[in-house]
């Protein structure tokens, strides 16, 4: 079943990083629903080849595409899949994260830079890649995916560094919207909450997920997790013109936790 | 000689990144006046030593320290020439910044990206990490950030977005390891300066582009005006001393209204 005509994204585009599972599979799934055709990139191609053929069953036609979004060389060849393939970008998904866990004073520097590398530089070397096709349109929608530890109240234990890179997305998001509102280029960003995802990728082992969740799960005042698809519709407005006047804009998802 | 009660920061030692000039040297020179003893670091020797020389003239112990802050060993090297020095380190000031340059993000090179990255925020982590066993140990530290308006709202500066990604970080990097910490004694806050009237020394623009960035803020600032260099001292002082002992995790803009 189709959303609302306003949502709609028939003859559009969307990439999406980290597509291949948790709330990048449910990105994918969002905007094929919405009639977009998807690239969807992840590290590890079986994933991203299963939410393929997911998309697929919407009857949208998609793209895999294997890849690493902090290192650059990966990124623009993500970029070219989707304008070889389908000629266009319409929506951006910067998606992809990781994490490691440790306090200031014990984590390593290889960890830090890591977490890093992948999260802030990962989203900066998508958008820089994919903003020529979207000025040359005139038009695009970028979404980067932050979350609650960017923002006050988001505390966990073990997340400094995720934290600092979903920060400073948050910031990254503001200041672009701002230098490419003009453009037709709008840029927001989805801050979840706990989503009862699978562990896959991020890096956290499923135990030290599952002691987050036990830990969090008393503050989420909505008393449960997120389901993953409960993400979809927040994404197909964001990438849509139903958000038509809305950039620079940070969209908590996440129980009430931070309210 | 006033009498500074809570904001005495006597027989206290304060490290500060980049005190060579701008609101770093203005963080020296308020450490001092208030009794404590200086490690002013910055990448420009000349620049730091300037510095210590104006703190020892206000009758304090300081110590120049050259170092990048962006590179872990370098970091290591500073804190242990700073305890060689002056014994201890009690307050850390993260202050080592730089702009990007202004192009339009698509246009940004990687590695001018990842130097403001590494410069701006990765910087906090190696600084903090490298401070923290003695503070620890000692079961109190304040820990200060310079973050920036540009982390909190964006269009007071054009073409800051890395900057401003940056700065957002070390805000959440701030408010994630102040909770974090919170138990132990240290307190780590962060200080959100809106346009101060320093010298560019060091931050990477020309005269010429400051002069240009500042005509274009000027009309965003409520107050009307940039601020003095010197106006940033007290809410350093408040900070690094017991006058805030009930405060982490939190950031403080000082910025003529830009944020409000």
């Amino acid at each position: 079943m189709k959303l609302f005509d306003l949502f709609d994204l028939t003859g559009k585009v969307a990439v999406v990083t980290a597509g291949g599972h948790g709330l990048g599979r449910e990105y994918c799934l969002a905007m094929a629903e919405c009639g977009a055709d998807v690239v969807c990139n992840d590290i590890d191609s079986e994933l991203s080849a299963e939410t393929v053929r997911q998309v697929a069953q919407f009857g949208a036609r998609a793209a895999s595409v294997q890849g690493d979004v902090s290192k650059p060389d990966d990124v623009a060849r993500m970029i070219e899949t989707a304008l070889t393939h389908f000629g266009r970008i319409d929506v951006l998904f910067c998606n992809a994260g990781i994490t490691r866990p440790g306090a200031a004073h014990e984590m390593r520097y290889e960890d830090w830079a890591a977490v890093v590398a992948v999260n802030l530089r990962g989203t900066f070397l998508c958008m820089k890649a994919a903003i020529p096709a979207m000025l040359a349109q005139k038009k695009g929608a970028i979404i980067s995916t932050a979350s609650i530890a960017g923002l006050p109240g988001g505390y966990a234990p073990d997340t400094l560094v995720y934290a600092a890179t979903k920060a400073a997305i948050i910031g990254l998001t503001r200041h672009a919207a701002m230098a490419y509102a003009k453009d037709g280029i709008r840029i927001n960003a989805i801050a979840p909450g706990l989503h009862d995802t699978r562990p896959v990728g991020l890096g956290i082992p499923p135990e030290v997920q599952e002691e987050i969740k036990k830990l969090i799960l008393p503050r989420i005042p909505l008393g449960r997790f997120g389901e993953p698809g409960e993400i979809r519709p927040l994404a197909a407005f964001l990438a849509s013109d139903a958000s038509g006047f809305v950039t620079g804009q940070v969209f908590v998802q996440d129980g009430g936790m931070l309210a | 000689m006033v009498t500074h009660g809570i904001f005495d920061l006597s027989g206290r030692v304060a490290l500060v990144t980049a005190g060579g000039h701008g609101i770093g040297r203005e963080y020296c020179l308020a450490m001092a006046e208030f009794g404590a003893d200086v490690a002013c670091n910055d990448i420009d020797i000349t620049l730091a030593e300037e510095t210590a020389a104006l703190v020892e003239r206000r009758g304090r112990r300081a110590a120049a320290i050259r170092a990048d802050v962006s590179k872990p060993e370098e970091v290591e090297q500073m804190v242990r020439s700073a305890v060689d020095k002056l014994g201890a380190i009690d307050i850390l000031f993260c202050n080592a910044g730089i702009v990007n340059p202004l192009v339009p993000l698509h246009e940004l090179s990687v590695e001018a990206w990842d130097r403001v990255v590494d410069v701006n925020l990765t910087s906090m982590f190696l600084c903090v990490r490298a401070v923290l066993p003695m503070m620890l140990k000692k079961g109190k530290g304040s820990i200060i950030g310079t973050a920036s308006v540009a982390g909190i709202k964006a269009g007071s500066a054009p073409l800051s977005y890395c900057y401003g990604a940056t700065k957002a970080g070390m805000i959440g990097f701030t408010r994630n390891a102040g909770v974090h910490y919170a138990p132990t004694g240290v307190r780590i806050n962060a200080i959100a300066p809106g346009l101060h009237d320093t010298r560019p020394v060091g931050l990477g623009l020309t005269d010429e582009q400051t002069e240009e960035l500042k005509k274009t803020v000027s009309p965003s600032i409520p107050m009307g005006r940039f601020a003095e260099p010197a106006e940033i001292r007290g809410l350093a002082v408040f900070l690094a001393s017991d006058a805030s002992s009930y405060v982490t995790g939190q950031v403080f803009s000082t910025d003529g209204g830009i944020t409000a």
